[in-house]
């Protein structure tokens, strides 16, 4: 899983965890930037190249909102996203990964 | 969009271009989305406008060029593919009869060479020896094609390791290149993901459609040598002691430069005037279905 990946999954977790559930992608961008401390925005290709990349993988789903709130606020519909089981595995697994491994016992050990 | 129009102008404009012949489907889900996040941003206060859609759109562009691309052979298909690579390589495109001619004349060169050489007649064995690569290489050109029936990669390789040996001939070195880009592209030799093989000829870019860049590229490299010698010769860098009976590493460095250009102009060159002749006689052109 590329880093990317890992930062839009672990943002979606943060999603859930504030109520938020689904989110777009600008939205997705901002969140990043600031988890990150980046100064810039992800660039548009980055972000939903890996958006597309990600809901391929079942990792992520997504659907258009309803275009009267849209049209209520005066704005483009927006394209919602939403984590799936299978981007909570995909995660965890990451995660296990990337965290050190415990010490091996590499001494001699006559049993 | 009153803020920034010129990124928000540059960034819409991208967009239509990179989604352009898409499915409908995904081209219209990637510009509206694009859309409603340039909304977003534009009517976020916290937003530096300008510049922050300018620089998203320029810092994206590799991503979305790759998305494209991607998304490309993802709706071919694998049976389209398999469609399209035996079209491109089949017995109607200009790159098969190139590399058959290489070939037979690298081939019929070779054996005469070591029918006819000086090995026997008391010679030093010099012609029989030149002789050996061409021999080898039209071999090896001929069987790879037939090789290529089955064998795709495999077929492909040898025929490039025969134009490689052909072009250690000076004059089959631009019909030797061309045979080596050829197989290249058309043995699927150009990516090392085997799920990802690019199409010999994408719609209006067919190989020889290309044909003056390579002109254009020629005539670059021969300014560049040009250019290298002319401002040598009049920088003053050469030492007034250089003469020809007594030349100087400087001096020859500047030659060298000029020559090597000059000799890469030529086969550039040559690659571009074979490349226009045959678009000119065959007009070929593979499309998708």
């Amino acid at each position: 899983m590329l880093p990317l990946e890992v930062a839009i999954l672990s943002t979606a977790i943060d999603f859930v965890a504030s109520g938020t559930g689904r989110f777009h992608g600008f939205l997705l961008a901002k969140h990043l930037r600031g988890a990150e401390g980046a100064k810039l925005l992800t660039a548009h290709g980055t972000l939903y190249k890996a958006l597309s990349r990600m809901e391929k993988a079942g990792w992520l789903v997504s659907e258009w909102e309803d275009p009267e709130a849209a049209a209520d606020e005066g704005r483009p519909r927006r394209r919602l996203y939403e984590m799936t089981a299978a981007g909570h595995a995909a995660l965890a697994r990451a995660t296990e990964q990337a965290s050190p491994a415990p010490p091996r016992d590499v001494g001699w050990n006559p049993v | 969009m009153t803020v920034g129009p010129t990124a928000v102008r540059v960034c819409r404009t991208w967009t239509l271009l990179y989604t352009r012949g898409l499915p409908v489907e995904i081209r219209e889900r990637r510009r509206q989305e694009i859309e409603s996040d340039l909304w977003e941003q534009l009517h976020d206060s916290n937003e530096p406008t300008r510049r922050g859609v300018l620089g998203r759109t320029l810092r994206g562009i590799h991503a979305d060029v790759w998305w494209r691309y991607r998304t490309l052979l993802e709706q071919r298909g694998a049976r389209q593919r398999s469609h399209d690579m035996k079209k491109t390589t089949g017995s109607g495109t200009w790159w098969v009869p190139v590399t058959v001619v290489l070939g037979v004349v690298i081939a019929t060169m070779g054996i005469l060479g070591l029918a006819l050489g000086d090995a026997g007649e008391g010679g030093s064995g010099a012609k029989v020896l030149a002789s050996l690569p061409p021999a080898i290489g039209g071999f090896l050109v001929i069987g790879g094609l037939a090789a290529r029936r089955q064998r795709l990669v495999t077929g492909s390789r040898l025929v490039i390791a025969g134009a490689v040996l052909a072009a250690l001939d000076p004059l089959f070195i631009p019909v030797a290149a061309l045979v080596i880009i050829g197989g290249l592209w058309t043995g699927n030799l150009v990516t090392n993901d085997r799920d990802d093989r690019p199409r010999v000829e994408l719609p209006g870019h067919s190989m020889t459609g290309g044909w003056y860049r390579w002109l254009v590229a020629a005539a670059l490299l021969g300014a560049a040598g040009f250019a290298v010698l002319i401002v040598w010769e009049n920088s003053g860098i050469v030492p007034d002691d250089c003469t020809e009976a007594n030349p100087c590493w400087e001096d020859s460095v500047a030659w060298l430069a000029w020559i090597l250009s000059w000799l890469s102009a030529m086969v550039t060159g040559g690659i571009g005037i074979v490349l226009g002749v045959l678009r000119y006689f065959s007009r070929h052109h593979t499309r998708p279905a």
